[in-house]
């Protein structure tokens, strides 16, 4: 006789049963979640606002580091001459510049070129017609080797600061270097409350399907009488769990949309001000896909924790 | 169909006595029995032993010469899958109506909707419970709900029918009805055990009556399994 041996052969189990299952369930499910809309509305905005904060400091690492990206100034830094330097005394240094070994190329924007680039923002210009003669310095961009580092980058800029008609030198990697580390520390920080709010939203998830449970213990107990597998008892508040989840990604996603559209204007001014376009990441249907799929897996986590647990209290076998 | 074989099984609840001693009882394939003793004699224990609701605290249990003390936990919703059950409490779901209470074994078997309503109204019918189907079981009787159970315990046609105190609110008349659709399921080849103390209704039945003392056997009509 094996161990494995059963009273009677098993019937097989059609695969359309379990498929008419989870289509009950569902239906179930949502009517039992609607029916208790004031309950499942508070858990949605609980799990909600759980997930909006590490969703949304994941935006902000996403846009910092295309904003780095999009700038092609990592190996360069920028020479302001002072207004009015003479064009003789300008091209003296640029050579200079151009000689030293490290530098690569030299592209000088003279105060008309300026003024030229600046006449496609319509608020500027109007300005300035206001002025007598043109305010704006002329410049010099100048890239240096890749693999240079940033200390050494710093060094060779600094090199010509002190020269008569250089008005200020920017490198503007250190600034782009400063907010790359500001971007992983937004990054780590996202992970660390990721987690930490992730738990959260499982345990509100798991707090509500075990309300949900514990009213229906009655029926778990004659459903395992009559046969019930524990898949079969639990899938009701696995989907439960997901609703749950769902909901609390749609209202974390109408957050993050809600201040992305608050933010776009105010960065749009601040970023256009250094010459940059400002294209807001994070409004793309797949960050909000991927924000349900997390919230679903949450939910359906929060289920399994809180039905596992109460199961297993249910002596009956 | 089904042969069920109760080896020495004792039953001790903590704190309490032994609700079993000591039992060995043979029920051959396609058999009805009467397990009949006084209140506390332990006949919903041996009951429960067989839908393993409870473990026994020594013994062996034999479905099919399948030791059901060692199923596996895993194995249990297919085993008892195969039983109905008729409980001394009924264990109906309150919140949900007549029909929903008997269609629950095929619901959990995975049966397709249209076979589960032929099912269900045919095994209320049987019980006359047919135009009461959309009721909740809360607004029924005592002997309602026990009709209500023992449709549940047959819409699934069980190969091992186990009845604990099936007729206990009900009347004469209704009783006899009851029995004689045991019964029928007994003609068909189900192993059938009904726990009852109404020794008027058994007698008249004619069937083997087993019948529990203070947790031991102290009479059996066969006489191989009486244990003196
Ligand atoms: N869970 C339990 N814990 C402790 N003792 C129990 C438990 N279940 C039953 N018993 C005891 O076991 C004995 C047998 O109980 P059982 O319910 O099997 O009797 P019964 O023959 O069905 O009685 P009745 O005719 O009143 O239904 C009783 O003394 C009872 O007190
Ligand atoms: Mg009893």
């Amino acid at each position: 006789m094996a161990a494995s041996k059963e009273p009677w052969p098993r019937s097989k189990r059609p695969i359309a049963a379990t498929f008419r299952d989870h289509v009950s369930v569902i239906r179930d499910s949502v009517r039992f979640t609607s029916s208790r809309f004031g309950t499942s509305l508070l858990v949605w905005l609980l799990i909600g606002t759980a997930m909006a904060l590490p969703a949304g400091l994941y935006l902000i690492e996403r846009n910092i580091e295309v904003i780095s990206r999009q700038w092609d100034s990592l190996n360069s830094f920028s020479v302001y001459f002072e207004v009015g330097a003479s064009v003789g005394d300008i091209n003296e240094l640029v050579q200079q510049i151009r000689n030293h070994s490290d530098i690569v190329t030299v592209s000088t924007v003279t105060p008309e070129e300026a003024l030229n680039e600046f006449s496609s923002y319509k608020e500027i210009t109007d300005a300035m017609t206001l002025l007598e003669s043109n305010p704006l310095p002329a410049s010099a961009r100048v890239t240096v080797d890749d693999q240079l580092s940033l200390e050494r980058l710093s060094e060779v800029a600094s090199q010509f600061e002190a020269v008569g008609v250089v008005d200020e030198i920017v490198v503007e990697r250190a600034w782009l270097q400063r907010l790359q580390a500001i971007g992983e520390f937004i990054s780590r920080l996202g992970w660390v409350l990721g987690i930490l709010f992730g738990a959260g939203a499982v345990l509100i998830t798991a707090a509500s399907v075990r309300l949900a449970l514990e009213m229906r213990l009655e029926e778990i107990k004659v459903l395992k009488l009559v046969g019930a597998t524990n898949a079969f008892i639990t899938r009701p508040f696995l989907y439960s769990g997901a609703i749950y989840g769902l909901g609390g990604a749609l209202v974390a996603a109408m957050v993050l949309s809600a201040a992305l559209i608050l933010l776009e204007a105010p960065l749009g001014a601040l970023w256009s001000s250094y010459g940059q376009m400002v294209n807001l990441q994070g409004d793309e249907p797949a960050f909000y896909s991927g924000l349900g799929l997390v919230g679903v897996i949450l939910g359906v986590i929060g289920g399994l924790v809180a039905s596992n647990q109460r199961l297993r209290e249910i002596n009956i076998d | 169909m089904s042969k069920i074989e109760f080896q020495r099984v004792t039953k001790r609840f903590e704190g309490g006595g032994e609700a079993l001693k000591d039992v060995s009882v043979v029920f051959p394939e396609g058999t009805m029995t009467f397990l009949t003793g006084h209140s506390g004699a332990g006949k919903s224990t041996f009951l429960r032993l067989l839908l393993r609701t409870e473990s026994p605290t020594r013994g062996q249990i034999f479905v099919n010469d399948v030791n059901i003390v060692k199923l596996p936990v895993r194995k249990i919703p297919a085993y008892r899958q195969n039983l109905g059950a008729v409980f001394q409490d009924h264990h109906l779901l309150a919140e949900r109506s007549v029909y929903e209470n008997v269609a629950l074994p095929l619901k959990v078997a995975g049966m397709r909707e249209q076979d589960v309503a032929r099912r269900v109204r045919a095994a209320l019918s049987r019980v006359g419970l047919l135009e009461k189907e959309r009721l909740g079981t809360r607004a029924l009787s005592t002997g309602e709900q026990q009709r209500v159970g023992i449709a549940r315990a047959v819409v699934n046609r069980p190969k091992v029918l186990l009845a604990d105190e099936p007729t206990g609110n009900l009347d004469p008349d209704l009783s006899r009805d009851i029995m004689t659709l045991f019964e029928q399921f007994n003609q068909v080849g189900t192993t059938v055990i009904v726990a009852s103390h109404d020794r008027e209704l058994i007698d008249a039945m004619g069937f083997r009556i087993v019948e529990l003392a203070s947790g031991g056997v102290i009479r059996d009509d066969d006489s191989t399994n009486l244990d003196k």
